[in-house]
């Protein structure tokens, strides 16, 4: 591994976004390490029998509910050869059986059949000595709260309530306060950019105020109105909040090229908000390590899971929900709110493209490294937006896990 | 009055022309003034859920969609081009039932142009005195996974 640059984590040198060896030791240490990675909502998988496909890091993994009502994540690949068994995307089952030999396994993962374990007329079948129980699928820790799944690779992870911290575990039970979720769908996209860039750009409120538009010229997130910034402990986990501002010129949109007085929206049920939960702040942005953003901009709300695909790109799996208990107009509203994001989205359009742009700037001279000094060099909470502190944070846990 | 074939035909014609010129102008004007128009991923289709990727309720919406790609969003310049396929017509209730496959392809920049979409329009035409509108347009594309990002309509 090459040296970190001088100067901390203000500093940030663009080979861990691009070298191979950085990646794999990410896959190691960080998504197969003693993390807890998103993998489902719960509402996904409501009765025994229900089953939903998802990944960690790169890894294929099935979410299942078992006949006692427990949730389970096993790695998708048979024991036997190694197939991907489970093509579904999700569906209900008792068992799932390999397509190749029909090795069968039940929810939990335990081997149930081998085909022809005892030989044909005498012939063949396993050694004496196969023990199917030394045979099920992998599995994954796994821990619920609120209805939100995590699994982790890690033999004995942290309670998931320390993992989080207070802080931030207190951001994350205000979105999911133990009401039933109701998923509203998917959005899918991939982009040719590392993952960490997805992560750092909702660590980043600086940018917010200058790159989008519609942010700015709605005041839905813009560095004039009140916000904080806030970590746990290790850096490892953030949340920006802020609440909702004017469109109104003043001092500060003064600098923002990208704030529009005159525009209006011929469509206004776009922005029909309406406020639902308690406090000041209308917009809550969390990234949970290593996998997770919980999405909270008005009435749309969506967990958006990265998922990895080399040092060069990553998927982001955005699940838009509600709560079972929202009425008509609450749905139609989020279902609205909803075109500010995804790989369509009024807003996050920009993201996804200034990613891949980044990823090509950097990619052919990455020896060289980013500046990230907004805000000072320190890692602490700040009550504005003019900060990059949790990038700089999340680099000090970066750094700390993966001995760079 | 149903519409002939060759009319239908030349609607669709008529709607790529305009996306593959950056016409959004005439985009919005394919439309009723209450017309939905939904791009959604297939997944969220065939489970019922009812999630879009792209949800315009109304002339309003379709109307600020068309501004912010001209004028609010920031991505790199790209040509995109429409290829509809297969109308096919279904019945004349409310309206005609149309559906068609589409293919979209995307040049970013230097690169060489690439399949970025493919899928299925379930469409409801009705005619009006400016001529053949689209009611509801709904365009459900095959793959989960949009590459990068969807700038344009479909």
């Amino acid at each position: 591994m090459r040296p970190w640059p001088d100067g901390g984590t203000s500093r940030v040198p663009y080979w861990v976004y691009t070298d191979p060896d950085v990646y794999r030791r990410e896959q190691e240490r960080i998504f197969q390490g003693p993390t807890w990675n998103y993998v489902a909502l719960a509402a996904e998988v409501p009765e025994p029998g229900d089953f939903t496909r998802t990944t960690v890091g790169e890894v294929p993994v099935v979410v299942t509910r078992d006949r006692r009502g427990e949730l389970n994540a096993v790695v998708n690949r048979c024991a036997h050869r190694g197939l991907q068994f489970c093509v579904a995307p999700s569906g209900h089952t008792t068992t799932f059986t390999c397509p190749y030999h029909q090795w069968s396994y039940d929810l939990t993962g335990r081997l149930l059949g081998v085909p022809f374990k005892k030989g044909v007329n005498g012939h063949g079948g396993m050694p004496a000595d196969f023990v199917n129980a030394d045979h099920g699928l992998a599995r994954l820790r796994v821990a619920e709260r609120h209805g939100v799944v995590f699994a982790s690779f890690d033999a004995d992870p942290p309670l998931f309530e320390e993992y989080l911290g207070a802080t931030n575990l207190g951001w994350f039970d205000r979105v999911f306060d133990g009401r039933t979720l109701r998923v509203l769908g998917y959005q899918r996209q991939r982009v040719p950019a590392n993952w960490k860039l997805m992560f750092e750009n909702i660590k980043d409120p600086y940018h917010a105020s200058l790159l989008h538009v519609f942010l700015v010229t709605f005041g839905l997130f813009r560095a004039d109105s009140p916000s904080a910034t806030q970590m746990d402990p290790t850096g490892q986990h953030s949340v920006l909040v802020a609440s909702r501002g004017e469109q109104r010129a003043n001092a500060a949109t003064a600098e923002m090229a990208s704030f529009r007085a005159d525009l209006r929206l011929a469509g206004p049920e776009l922005l029909d908000v309406v406020r639902e939960f308690p406090g000041a702040a209308t917009v809550v942005m969390q990234t949970i390590w290593p996998n997770l953003i919980v999405q909270q901009q008005s009435n749309t709300l969506a967990v958006r899971q990265l998922v990895t695909a080399g040092p060069g790109a990553f998927e982001l799996h955005w699940t838009f929900f509600g709560y079972a208990d929202d009425d008509d107009a609450m749905v139609e509203r989020r279902l609205r709110q909803a075109n500010l994001m995804g790989p369509a989205g009024l807003v996050s359009i920009d993201d996804s493209e200034v990613m891949r742009l980044a990823q090509r700037g950097f990619a052919a001279t990455d020896d060289a490294a980013a500046v990230v000094e907004m805000g000072g060099r320190d890692t602490d909470d700040t009550e504005h937006m003019v900060t990059e502190a949790a990038i700089r944070a999340f680099y000090t846990h970066y750094r700390r896990v993966m001995e760079l | 009055m149903t519409p002939s074939r060759q009319d239908l035909r030349d609607l669709y014609d008529d709607y790529a022309a305009h996306l593959d010129d950056g016409d959004l102008d005439a985009w919005v004007d394919m439309f009723t003034d209450d017309a939905q128009y939904l791009v959604v991923a297939r997944e969220n289709w065939d489970r019922g859920l009812p999630l879009a990727t792209i949800r315009c309720d109304g002339r309003g919406m379709l109307v600020d969609r068309a501004h912010t790609i001209r004028s609010t969003q920031f991505y790199a310049p790209r040509v995109v081009r429409h290829f509809v396929s297969g109308v096919r017509l279904l019945g004349a209730d409310s309206g005609v039932a149309c559906t068609a496959n589409f293919l979209v392809t995307e040049a970013l920049e230097l690169e060489p142009a690439r399949i970025h979409l493919t899928g299925q329009y379930r469409d409801t035409v009705v005619a009006t005195p400016a001529g053949l509108r689209f009611a509801r347009k709904v365009a459900i594309y095959d793959g989960a996974l949009v590459q990068t990002s969807l700038v344009h309509p479909v």
